[in-house]
């Protein structure tokens, strides 16, 4: 045996050496002379021993006995000991062909690789492969792939046909794949109904992704082959923001057509049964104070001086020259009011808050072009007798809640342009 | 709202399926009222069954392998009734040309109705067991069943023990049947349950309509026996292995044998 396997690792080196040209194809001669040497090892490993063959029994002859009468006879019967054919040639490789579930040596009888090893290797029909022996009983042995040898005779086998990536649901029900509803080969959709025995075995839940396998032509052969490791989720379709559709250009259509087709719910429909998720609880926000952007001010401050105020927005009473402006409320400020009028040529009359001061708008109101009120600081009385004088004169008026200088000046500003246009209006006329 | 709709489709199925069996009741309460001349009354039941056949072929509401084996229960069921006419349970006192040693042919076609039905069923709604027990084991307690019929007439009527029986042996199977995108499963000793339930309330329309009399009935209507459920149930199983166990023979993978 030894001899033969020996002569086969010597043709082998041999036809591997004659093809070598490069120091690339030297590492890679080397490379499979070590694998050539493993095989011999092993052969030599598994390799039956020479024995001795036949009955031998010890028993003495009767006339040997005489000659030796201190030993008692006794009968040893050693048993047959019979030289062991092997029942398996052992090769250098081996071609893989594939079962329904698992694999098995076409030269090997009674031989298995698991479906794990077939998936690790991606084993294919007709493969050529080296082996080691993993575990041995009397129903079969199994195998161990140690390396693909040659791929030049592998064939698709038709005759086997897998459904991958069914979606398993409650109770072992499969009907549909991660690509649509189980469909035979016909065309008719079927669904399958999963053994107690295989739900044990696969330790089978709702969600799962399993690999569905038969014989052509034998659908009573269905049977589960393989468990994936992941679970089904519903995919996440996000919408797409909403297009011109009528500029007719055909990716639009087909977008469309695409959020049409997932918004069908049909994934939803197949995961019904599926359990529904623990609800995450919301994490509390915390509320923060919202920062304030602090706009850049324009200042004529010099270093260790108060900031004075500086006009965005320079006020103009320039063209309001000579017309008249009431102030209503807000006394205390009269004379701010006061300086900052007399520069610009308006005649500025202030009256009090008080219900009584205002009254004096009756007599004012004739020759006022415009009227401020300061609602802040001024009483309903006051204010609804000036209201009641402009609107009886038509004189423009503002009654606003003015707290700062800069919004008063800006609202008499207004007024006064106000009643400016209404003049030239009636100067028109 | 899905719920409805899947009842409502269910109910439609099963009345597709009950297509034979509403035939042949329903010519059992309308004969009564025929005259017995020219043509006997159980002439004209087994005429109009052979009819019905013939139209369920022709339109292929049923297939040849369904038909096939109904034949196994036109002779199971000729055989009973031969034996229970015999015995004296029953009896078909009218006249008639198509009667043998008692019973009118017509006979077996009220038995072959309940295996059309069960045909029916497989393929409309798909059906499929899991967990069956081993054909043998189940023609075993099918066979015991069907001995019971006769051999209860004198020995001890060993019933409620067959049907504790079935419970114990078909307590792990299934039968899973599909309505729209929808499967559903069921035990299938309940399935056994829920048919005899509606066979006896069908037998109940039956004898209102004075398809046929019982004794107790002959006054006037009154409620079928209960006990005639369990003659039901134990029917049904009887039709329900032959068929499982013969699509299992023809390899069909709508059953998984447990192994």
């Amino acid at each position: 045996m030894m001899h033969h396997v020996i002569e086969r690792a010597k043709e082998l080196v041999t036809s591997k050496l004659n093809i070598v040209e490069t120091a690339d194809d030297w590492n890679l001669l080397l490379d499979e002379i070590n694998g050539i040497d493993e095989w011999v090892q092993l052969s030599q490993y598994y390799a039956p021993r020479q024995t001795t063959t036949g009955l031998t029994s010890l028993e003495t002859d009767p006339a040997e006995r005489r000659v030796a009468p201190a030993s008692p006879p006794a009968t040893v019967i050693e048993e047959e000991k019979v030289e062991v054919e092997p029942t398996v040639e052992l090769r250098y490789s081996y071609t893989f062909e594939r079962q329904l579930k698992g694999g098995s040596l076409r030269e090997w009888p009674n031989s298995h690789i698991s479906e794990t090893e077939i998936r690790d290797w991606n084993l294919e029909h007709g493969m050529e492969v080296r082996v080691q022996v993993l575990h041995q009983d009397e129903r079969r042995t199994s195998l161990e792939i140690l390396a693909v040898v040659a791929t030049d005779q592998v064939k698709p086998l038709a005759e086997r046909i897998v459904f991958e990536k069914c979606i398993v649901k409650n109770h072992g029900i499969i009907e549909a794949t991660i690509d649509g509803p189980l469909k035979d080969e016909t065309g008719k959709p079927f669904y399958y109904t999963t053994p107690l025995e295989d739900m044990r075995f696969f330790q089978l839940k709702a969600g799962q992704l399993v690999d569905l396998v038969m014989w052509k032509g034998h659908p009573e052969t269905l049977t589960i082959v393989w468990k994936h490791a992941f679970h089904y989720e519903v995919p996440i379709v996000t919408e797409l923001p909403q297009r011109d559709v009528s500029s007719g250009s055909p990716e639009s259509a087909a977008t469309s057509l695409a959020n049409k087709q997932t918004k069908t719910g049909r994934y939803d429909k197949m995961m019904q049964r599926k359990p529904k998720a623990k609800k995450v609880k919301k994490e509390r926000r915390l509320r923060e104070k919202k920062a304030h952007q602090l706009e850049r001010l324009d200042t004529t401050m010099l270093p260790g001086q108060p900031i004075e105020f500086v006009d965005k927005t320079a006020l103009d009473f320039a063209s309001y020259d000579g017309m008249r402006l009431v102030i209503v409320g807000n006394e205390q400020q009269r004379a701010v009011y006061r300086d900052f009028f007399a520069e610009t040529g308006i005649e500025l009359i202030h009256l009090g808050g008080d219900a009584q001061a205002a009254k004096k708008i009756a007599c004012l109101a004739k020759k006022t072009d415009a009227i401020v009120v300061v609602k802040s600081r001024v009483s309903h009385a006051a204010a609804a007798h000036v209201l009641v004088q402009a609107k009886k004169h038509d004189i423009p008026f503002a009654i606003e809640r003015l707290d700062g200088r800069r919004s008063l000046y800006t609202a008499c500003q207004q007024q006064l342009e106000k009643a400016a246009v209404q003049k030239l209006k009636k100067d028109k006329r | 709202m899905r719920f409805i709709r899947h009842l409502i489709r269910f109910t439609y199925l099963e009345a597709l399926c009950c297509v034979f069996p509403v035939a042949i009741f329903a010519a059992l309460a309308v004969s009564r009222y025929l005259p017995n001349e020219p043509i006997a009354r159980y002439d004209v039941l087994l005429l109009w069954c052979l009819f019905v056949q013939v139209m369920l072929l022709l339109t292929r509401y049923e297939t040849k392998e369904e038909f096939k084996l109904i034949l196994i229960f036109h002779a199971i069921g000729l055989g009973l009734e031969l034996f229970k006419v015999h015995v004296g349970s029953w009896s078909y006192p009218e006249d008639a040309v198509s009667k043998v040693f008692g019973v009118p042919l017509y006979a077996g076609f009220m038995y072959a109705s309940v295996a059309s039905y069960v045909c029916q069923a497989f393929r409309r709604f798909n059906l499929r067991f899991t967990s069956f027990p081993r054909p043998g084991l189940a023609l075993t307690v099918g066979s015991l069943i069907y001995l019971n019929f006769f051999t209860h007439h004198w020995m001890l009527d060993l019933r409620w023990f067959l049907m504790g029986l079935v419970i114990v042996v078909f307590f792990k199977s299934w039968v899973y049947f599909r309505l729209e995108d929808t499967v559903y499963r069921l035990p299938l000793v309940l399935s056994f349950l829920l048919i005899a339930w509606f066979i006896w309330l069908a037998e109940n329309i039956v004898t209102f309509f004075k398809g046929w009399v019982y004794p107790h009935q002959q006054e006037g209507w009154a409620l079928v026996d209960f006990g005639k459920l369990s003659s039901w149930f134990l029917l049904v199983i009887i039709t329900v292995l032959i068929v499982v166990v013969e699509k299992y023979r023809r390899g069909d993978p709508a059953v998984h044998v447990k192994p």
